[in-house]
């Protein structure tokens, strides 16, 4: 497939990418969301992350559900083939357009209801295939788009908007990923752009899957005293790890090495750089980054930034053996096996 | 005189081998130039317990399973007896069995039925004393039926070679002698000439006849249609689809996916076809409920899609092993919302092939899903299969946007035929929104009556011009005849040798067989129905659900009646057969009534 761009638009004082383009290149359609909704700030970062990628728009695969959070797909990358299936099934459809065409880069965008009800088993075994996708969880606790009910990630004694509180156990949405074998866990929140935008980078880069939780308020149904997914709670709660920084292949590496830095090599030669905060901290170790994001839990802090990262995992294509062609390029002549394999077939039925 | 046609039906314990017995005997009959066709029938238990087949061996063309056996072979009678339904017993069966039971042929275990003739066979004796044990009771009976039918000897022990040695050589020589064995046992005893076959005409060298089934010509059709991606779960009795296309896909440049439950299945299928590859999931049942809501997204965002759907009994988990024509009314109508999908059935593990190689057409030509509705019986009969001619199939591939198209693209261009031409991720140009939401020729969301009445009428009217497509319809027999008969599915082959044997009996009557079976070409039923008195739609679903479907949309003439039942029942020609002959009665009174009485 030759990848022709369509002229980029000129807006002579805005800076550009590497392609030439703008910021402005990267956006969507005017976000229909509520004014103040962590969704939009996601979506923000997301444009800001592509663009500094300079990911050709026409590249990009934007997958979503069905929630206040799936529909931000329309909201970034206008120019990027985005397609919003049915609620928490996401993750297959993802599957499928991943083995058809393995040479686009995918982003899935989903909520906590989208994710961890009603689509919980299909995000489980998207990670246990290791499709190669940037996961954005956009995580408030209710399911917004039916006005403000309990999701499966609201804290045990947070509050709903009437007051009623909620008795069940969350699932931890990061904890989980973690223990299904994620090679890239991350959370972060939409508040905090400047921790976000290198995550979101770096999780592009991944080969495999790549969680990425977004606590992201629910200005209109999750934003109240006694919520603790509202932008107070969480901006009073957070626990920012080794802030991140990503290094893409292309940019050269000038900063001098420093002790209080783990740098850690992507398989196509980016970087991403752990400014630690905490020396024990080593994000290669699955069990650690566990053991950390319970730790803090337990005396109610949400702990934040590049978790885990694996960076020798094989994704669903290498467990797969899937041709380096995507299947959609292969010539149709090539694809059809046509009479002669069809007979190589029937021979074994004789 | 010998005979062109005969049903042999054996039955036997898990570790008796009788269904190889019968494959082996299946595979010789198929080389000699035989037609063949063979159904197993097992008990409930995973592995082991009792089985049982039936392989019906004849000179000419095969259409269905067949009534009552010719030749009945018991290893053991409680075995036998609890396949009564596949293995029936008349008073025209010879019936074998091992006098090691100590039962006699005046004590048979059949009653009210008295067999043309009983035959205690020392089967467990006659093996210990050629092999030194009975383990090898299937390869004796290989040797009577070779004696009795007159499949030649070297047919069945090329095979059995085949298959022993390569376990050992003493194995080898143990089959070997054991045939032998029965073969002399036969030669001894002969039947009478109705259990001795006609010699068939060998084929010339290459263009043997295959054996093969509906599942595995499903999927060789996939892959031939250029299906690239497979995305499902395992469920009887469509998992050997799965089984094949896992194993074979990847040497054709595809893929395939076994999901963690049929949504995904048929989402991921969604997602590769949205992502530009043909694309396929296969099912039975409680899958197809669970991918309705996938469905109805692939009918509104207008990805093509091919969803095999094995029937079997209903609803819930039914009866997993036994067919039904049950799922019609499911796979036309299960969705919320004005939805039309195409759904085809296959009438033979042959016409397998064909229909789907169809159904992927019309999948890609119209951006549908497409349903078709196999069943077990199809799905999982053995069959001898003519090599499949391609040279005059044509594929179809989904119409794409040009350089034009691409300036100002709309996905959902409401084109006269309807059509849009679909571009694929990457395309420069080429992206859109897609999604399950009601939208514009642009794919933005749009929730206006005006523009959901406008894309209801587009996606109803590109579907329109199947209607006319009378080249998935068969008409057989005498085109003006007074009575018609229109059946599907597994039934169809049923119907076809009830018409042929009514004609030979000097009836008029006529059968049409469609392969399309929504949207309901009605042309073709009022042209088809035309003059006809009397007629029947013959179907296996306790409501006869084709019948009702076909009334939905065409006046049909008064007697045309439903004979339909409930699945696990399959039809026998001889009963298709008394009702044409009932209906010809009735119609031949009718015309004496109306005569005026001469005084
Ligand atoms: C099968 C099905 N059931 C229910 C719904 C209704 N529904 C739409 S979005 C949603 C929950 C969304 O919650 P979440 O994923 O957290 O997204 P948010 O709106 O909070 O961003 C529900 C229950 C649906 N669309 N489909
Ligand atoms: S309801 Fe909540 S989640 Fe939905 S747009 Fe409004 S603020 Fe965002
Ligand atoms: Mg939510």
């Amino acid at each position: 497939m030759t990848s022709i761009l369509k002229p980029p638009v000129i807006h002579p004082s805005l800076p550009k990418n590497a392609l030439g383009l703008t910021r402005r290149d990267y956006e969507g359609a005017m976000s229909t969301l509520c004014a103040g909704c962590g969704h939009d700030s996601v979506t923000a970062a997301l444009v800001q992350a592509f663009w500094e990628l300079d990911v050709p728009p026409h590249r990009a695969a934007k997958m979503s559900g069905i929630g206040c959070s799936s529909k931000t797909t329309a909201y970034f990358m206008r120019q990027s083939h985005g397609f919003n299936g049915v609620h928490g099934r996401m993750p297959s459809l993802a599957t499928g357009a991943n083995a058809a065409n393995r040479d686009l880069v995918y982003v899935g965008v989903s909520g906590d209801g989208d994710s961890l009800s009603i689509g919980l088993g299909q995000l489980c075994h998207a990670i246990r295939r290791s499709v190669n996708l940037l996961y954005v969880l956009e995580n408030n606790g209710v399911y917004g788009l039916t006005k403000g009910q309990f999701s499966a990630s609201a804290d045990v004694g947070s509050t709903s908007k009437k007051g009623e509180a909620n008795e069940q156990p969350p699932i931890d949405p990061v904890l989980l990923a973690l223990s299904l074998g994620a090679t890239f866990v991350g959370r972060s929140f939409s508040g905090d752009k400047a921790q976000l935008v290198p995550i979101l980078k770096a999780a592009l880069r991944h080969r495999g899957f790549a969680f990425v939780d977004v606590i992201s308020p629910c200005v209109s149904f999750n934003d109240h005293v006694g919520s603790t997914k509202s932008y107070r709670y969480t901006r009073e709660h957070y626990e920012s790890l080794a802030p991140v920084d990503f290094v893409p292949v292309r940019q050269e590496i000038t900063a001098a090495q420093d002790a209080a830095v783990t740098t850690v090599r992507m398989h196509d030669g980016s970087l991403v750089r752990f400014r630690k905060t905490d020396d024990t901290y080593d994000p290669t170790d699955r069990d650690a980054a566990y053991a950390h994001v319970r730790k803090h839990q337990e005396v109610g802090e949400i702990v934040t930034g590049l978790l885990y990262i694996d960076e020798d995992a094989r994704d669903l294509h290498a467990l797969n053996h899937t041709a380096t062609t995507p299947l959609v390029d292969l010539p149709y002549a090539d694809l059809c096996p046509g009479n002669t394999a069809l007979q190589a077939l029937q021979d074994e039925y004789r | 005189m010998a005979t062109t046609d005969l049903i042999i039906g054996m039955a036997g314990s898990g570790g008796d081998g009788i269904v190889s017995a019968g494959e082996a005997l299946m595979a010789a009959a198929a080389r000699e130039g035989y037609r063949a066709l063979m159904t197993k029938s097992y008990g409930p238990q995973i592995r082991g317990g009792e089985s049982s087949c039936r392989i019906r061996i004849a000179t000419g063309r095969l259409h269905s399973a067949g009534g009552a056996l010719d030749l009945a072979v018991a290893l053991n009678w409680d075995d036998f007896l609890k396949f009564g339904a596949e293995l029936t017993v008349s008073g025209s069966t010879v019936v074998v069995w091992d006098s090691a039971s100590g039962i006699t042929a005046d004590r048979l275990p059949l009653p009210g039925v008295t067999p043309a003739r009983a035959l205690a066979v020392p089967l467990a004796e006659l093996t210990k004393t050629a092999t030194g044990s009975d383990k090898m009771k299937n390869s004796l009976v290989l040797g009577l039926l070779s004696g009795w039918l007159g499949v030649p000897a070297a047919a069945i022990l090329a095979g059995l070679k085949k298959r022993f040695l390569r376990k050992g050589e003493a194995l080898w020589q143990a089959s070997e002698r054991a045939f032998q064995a029965g073969f002399e046992f036969a030669r001894a005893e002969p039947l009478d000439d109705a259990v001795r076959l006609e010699p068939a005409v060998r084929p010339a060298g290459g263009a043997e006849k295959l054996l093969t089934d509906g599942n595995e010509m499903s999927a060789a059709a996939a892959v031939f249609a250029g299906c690239r991606f497979f995305g499902g779960y395992p469920i009887t009795p469509s998992s050997e689809v799965m089984q094949f296309l896992t194993r074979e896909i990847w040497k054709y440049g595809g893929a395939a996916l076994q999901a963690e439950d049929e949504i995904a299945g048929v989402a991921s299928a969604l997602g590769a076809s949205l992502a530009g590859v043909k694309a396929m999931t296969a099912t039975s049942g409680p899958g197809m409920d669970l991918k309705t809501e996938v469905l109805g997204l692939a009918s509104m965002a207008e990805v093509p899609l091919v969803v095999l759907n094995v029937q079997r009994g209903g609803p819930s988990t039914g009866l997993p092993t036994r067919a039904e024509q049950g799922d019609l009314f499911q796979a036309c109508f299960s969705a919320h919302g004005d939805v039309l999908r195409p759904v085809l059935a296959p009438t033979s593990v042959a016409d397998t092939f064909h229909v789907m190689v169809e159904a992927f057409n019309v999948a890609e030509q119209y951006q549908t899903p497409v349903i078709v509705l196999s069943d077990q019986e199809i799905a999982q009969r053995k069959e001898t299969v003519d090599p499949i001619d391609t040279s005059r199939i044509a594929l179809v591939e989904r119409q794409r946007p040009g350089e034009s198209e691409l300036q100002d693209y709309k996905r959902f261009l409401d084109t006269e035929s309807g059509v849009s031409p679909m571009s694929c991720p990457g395309t420069p140009g080429g992206a859109y929104l897609g999604s399950g939401i009601e939208h514009n020729e642009t794919g933005a969301p749009a929730s206006s009556g005006v523009m959901h009445t406008r894309m209801n009428d587009k996606r109803f009217r590109k579907l329109q011009a199947l209607r006319q497509r009378t080249d998935l319809f068969s008409e057989e027999g005498d085109a003006g005849a007074p009575i018609a008969l229109v059946s599907w599915g597994s039934s169809a082959g049923v119907c076809r040798e009830a018409l042929a044997r009514a004609q030979a009996a000097g009836l008029r009557a006529k059968l049409l067989v469609p392969r399309l079976l929504y949207p309901v070409a009605d042309d073709v039923y009022v042209r088809f129905f035309a003059g006809v008195q009397a007629g029947l739609f013959v179907e296996q679903s306790y409501q006869g659900q084709l019948h009702r479907l076909v009334r939905m949309f065409v006046d049909l003439p008064r007697d045309v009646q439903s004979f339909c039942r409930s699945g696990a029942n399959p039809f026998r020609p001889a009963e298709v057969l008394e009702r044409i002959e009932a209906l010809a009665q009735a119609l031949q009174g009718r015309l004496e009534d109306a005569q005026p009485v001469e005084e």
